[in-house]
């Protein structure tokens, strides 16, 4: 076979794209194990029964999150089961109203809102909190999600997206559990630098 | 002429007519960022954002498919199988298309439940459309699989280059049932999302539009098929070695372990490199033949897919595909900007210059020439560059002051928003989206008359 | 990464594919025309190439894995626009 000939590179092709394959099927079940929830990097769903933080590593050189002691989503410790079912609740309420198309999360999605990875950390709750009139964060959340016009920040308003209050809870179970995903460090810095409008 | 390229014609225009559908859900969209208040309560952000990506998937696919109808038959020199079938796919594609679009716009959001999955909207970026209609694309992928299969069967007879567009259809079918599932864990549903994004965009659809730029080449310019096909597959082995490993540009944070920050940033940094020998392959091309051909709206949108194919991909993508440059630019305009020029230069380049080369075969005209493409041309591609200009100074200023100085909160992001930099781009692309549509409008108006003005050669059409 | 080094470091990257895409349409305007001018442009890319590479090399804040990348890319990008023509006169 010649270099210059037609088959030289089929076979080539072929051989390149079985290595990468091969290879990409490794890692990719290498992956789905760490990926999965009580894997290295994703925490079980009960990790919203406890307190999130969010923390530089200065092995890694990266900011990562914190599991530490108890503090139960409205106070009330759920268990597996029920964790369980209110994430899949919450996910499928983030899929039906199409966040995504606004929001970004682990970055990806639209780009015309905040990104939600780490919004349950974010500092802005503590404002919401006052104008929500809400006892936790919690419920500041929840208040905001069921009526995000009444309660916005700013002139781009999130639109009222007719949540029920058990699908606000559930959203907000799930941006509690999303933010204790180890993302390698996304997004940097962040609620470090605080800064003034 | 083959009933494949009448229904090839079909599909080529359903496909610019979706490329305008696009074009006016894009403009709409990047209204909202000059003024959130647009159509507030009625119709959000999100709704005319997933309509814009949604039909530019769809107006592409449509554009391989017209395409490939269209050589399918003169490649293997009999009647394309099971054309009735292919047909009433058409149809149904078209009718698909309109009815979830028609969902978005009336329906807009279903229950957070199984329900609304399969009914209304399943909220997932690029694959949106509820899975009633993914299983009808899915059907419509089976037909046309089935119509490339069965021709190259039937013909006893099978082309290097249809050879590479058959096995490349396992990848593009299989990966699209992605568009299925509602994994809770966010991270594994991400995992797979890119599976789709990912290696349809920089893998899939890099070698359909590799075969049907090889045929057009052969169409267009003559070149000898031993050669078309030994670039091929070159082409094939460069892209999809450096493309799958590539994928891992997307898993630096979603979850997915640290490794990931090596492989992914070391293999789609080799991306540009393939890309890079097609444009000198083009300049070979052009070259060689002193730029002259009947055809020169079909060939200066074949020389603007390589081009754009490069700096769209290969230099928009490399800017942000390090993971230390990443984990600021990541979901920011800054991608925005990147994937408008690389789906831009990438593909839609190379269906419109498939259009241009069907119809001078169909209206049998001996040249396609004028000014009306020339205004086209140098309309949507300024409007378009002027678009990724001005979203990259947006996304500058968004990757600097919420990324990097401001730490990614709900205050960095509106600080970001509201900075003069990026308020101005939006502004700006706003201006370029305009010229943009200005050029749609001019295209169509091409492609509605071209080689009717010029006489056209005998009154027969130059097919059998 | 401090947000100014942020925008250089995309930049200079940006800035270095672009200038290989620049050589390799300048080197094949030449050997087509047969013209020393687009040649020596070709080159005159290419060295600016470098320089970016330099630059990144010395100025960025990336780390140094990455950095030796970009410089042994570099010479990748020196070589595919002669290969690629030579292959491509020699399969025509
Ligand atoms: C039409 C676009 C749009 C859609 C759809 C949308 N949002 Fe929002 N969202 C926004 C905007 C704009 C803001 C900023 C609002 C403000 O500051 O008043 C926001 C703010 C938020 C915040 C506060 C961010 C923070 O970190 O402090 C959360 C949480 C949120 N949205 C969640 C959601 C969820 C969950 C959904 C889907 C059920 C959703 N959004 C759908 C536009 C949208
Ligand atoms: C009039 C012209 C256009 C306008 C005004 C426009 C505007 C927009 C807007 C506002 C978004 C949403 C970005 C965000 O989330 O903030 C978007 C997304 C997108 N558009 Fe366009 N667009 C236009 C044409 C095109 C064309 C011609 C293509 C491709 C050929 C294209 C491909 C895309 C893609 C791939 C996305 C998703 C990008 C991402 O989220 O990273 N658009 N566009
Ligand atoms: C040529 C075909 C290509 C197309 C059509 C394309 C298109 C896109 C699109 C649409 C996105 C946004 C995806 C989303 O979030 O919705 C994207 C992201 C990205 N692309 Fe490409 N791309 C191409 C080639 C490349 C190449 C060659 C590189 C690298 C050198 C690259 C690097 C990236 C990176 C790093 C991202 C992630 C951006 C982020 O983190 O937000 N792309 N691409
Ligand atoms: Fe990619």
């Amino acid at each position: 076979m010649q270099i210059d000939s037609p088959q030289f590179w089929r076979a080539g092709a072929i051989s390149v794209i079985a290595v990468m394959t091969v290879v990409l099927i490794m890692l990719t079940i290498d992956s789905l194990a760490a990926i999965r929830s009580g894997g290295t990097h994703v925490p079980p769903y009960t990790v919203i029964n406890q307190k999130i933080g969010y923390k530089y590593d200065s092995a890694r050189a990266i900011d990562v999150p914190t599991v530490a002691g108890d503090e139960p989503l409205f106070g009330r410790a759920e268990t597996s089961e029920q964790v369980a079912a209110l994430i899949g609740k919450g996910k499928l309420v983030i899929q039906s109203r199409s966040c995504m198309n606004c929001h970004t999360f682990f970055g990806n999605g639209a780009y015309y809102a905040p990104d939600l990875t780490k919004s349950w950390l974010d500092p802005g709750w503590d404002a919401w909190q006052a104008i929500t009139a809400a006892g936790s964060k919690e419920e500041a959340m929840v208040r905001f999600l069921m009526d995000p016009v009444k309660f916005r920040t700013w002139t781009r308003t999130m639109p009222q997206l007719n949540l029920t209050r058990e699908e606000a809870v559930a959203v907000v179970a799930y941006l509690k559990w999303m933010s204790a995903v180890d993302t390698n460090g996304f997004p940097a810095n962040f609620g470090l630098i605080s800064t003034s409008r | 002429m083959y009933r494949s390229q009448r229904l090839a014609l079909k599909y080529l225009a359903a496909a610019i007519g979706f490329f305008g559908v696009m074009t006016l859900a894009g403009l709409m969209s990047a209204y909202y960022y000059i003024n959130p208040d647009f159509l507030f309560g009625i119709l959000h952000f999100n709704i005319a954002k997933t309509l814009h990506i949604d039909t530019l998937v769809i107006w592409l696919l449509m554009g391989f498919m017209g395409a490939i109808y269209w050589f399918l038959p003169e490649e293997l020199g009999i009647e394309t199988v099971g054309i009735r079938a292919a047909e009433i796919m058409f149809y149904l594609f078209c009718l698909v298309v309109l009815a979830v679009a028609a969902i978005f716009v009336v329906v807009q959001y279903g229950g957070s439940d199984n329900a609304g999955m399969w009914l209304v909207n399943q909220g997932r970026k690029y694959v949106e459309a509820p899975r009633w209609a993914a299983a009808c694309i899915v059907l419509v992928m089976l037909v046309f699989s089935y119509n490339l299969i069965g021709t190259a069967i039937r013909a006893r007879k099978i082309t290097g280059i249809m050879g590479v567009l058959i096995v490349d259809l396992v990848p593009l079918v299989v990966l699209y049932l992605d568009a299925f599932p509602a994994f809770r864990n966010m991270s594994v549903d991400l995992f797979w999302w890119w599976w789709l994004v990912h290696l349809w965009v920089e893998a899939t659809w890099e070698v359909l539009i590799g075969c049907i730029m090889a045929l057009a080449l052969m169409s267009l310019l003559g070149t000898s098929r031993r050669i078309v096909e030994t670039w091929l597959y070159i082409e094939v082995a460069l892209v999809l070695g450096t493309g799958i490993l590539g994928l891992g540009h997307h898993y630096f944070w979603i979850g997915t372990p640290q490794y990931w920050l090596a492989i992914g940033g070391f293999f789609s940094a080799f991306e540009p490199l393939p890309l890079l020998g097609m444009v000198v392959h083009a300049i070979y091309d052009a070259g060689t033949h002193h730029m002259k051909t009947s055809n020169r709206p079909a060939f200066y949108w074949m020389l603007a897919e390589a081009f754009g194919n490069f700096i769209g991909g290969g230099v928009w993508g490399f800017m942000i595909t390090l993971p230390q440059v990443n984990l600021y630019a990541h979901g920011t305009q800054w991608t925005a900007s990147h994937g408008h020029f690389a789906f831009w230069g990438a593909y839609a380049c190379g269906v419109i210059s498939v259009a241009y080369l069907v119809l001078q075969r169909i209206r049998g005209a001996a040249s396609v020439d004028g000014t009306a493409w020339r205004w086209a041309f140098a309309a949507l591609n300024f409007g378009l560059i002027g678009m990724v200009g001005t979203l990259l100074v947006s996304g500058f200023a968004q990757a600097f002051i919420e990324r990097a100085v401001g730490g990614s909160t709900l205050e960095a992001f509106i600080n970001a928003q509201e900075s003069a930099w990026f308020v101005d781009g939006m502004y700006a692309r706003f201006a370029c989206g305009l010229i943009f549509a200005a050029g749609y409008v001019a295209l169509v108006y091409d492609l509605l008359t071209i080689g009717r003005r010029v006489p056209a050669r005998a009154a027969q059409p130059a097919l059998p | 990464m401090t947000g100014l080094a942020l925008l250089e470091t995309g930049l200079l990257l940006g800035v270095f594919v672009l200038l290989a895409g620049c050589y390799g349409v300048l080197y094949g305007v030449g050997r087509l025309v047969g013209r020393r001018a687009a040649t020596a442009g070709a080159f005159a890319c290419y060295a600016l190439q470098c320089a970016v590479a330099s630059a990144v090399v010395a100025r960025a804040p990336l780390a140094d894995f990455w950095k030796a990348f970009i410089a042994a890319s570099t010479l990748a990008y020196l070589a595919i626009p002669p290969i690629t023509w030579r292959f491509l006169e020699k399969t025509h």
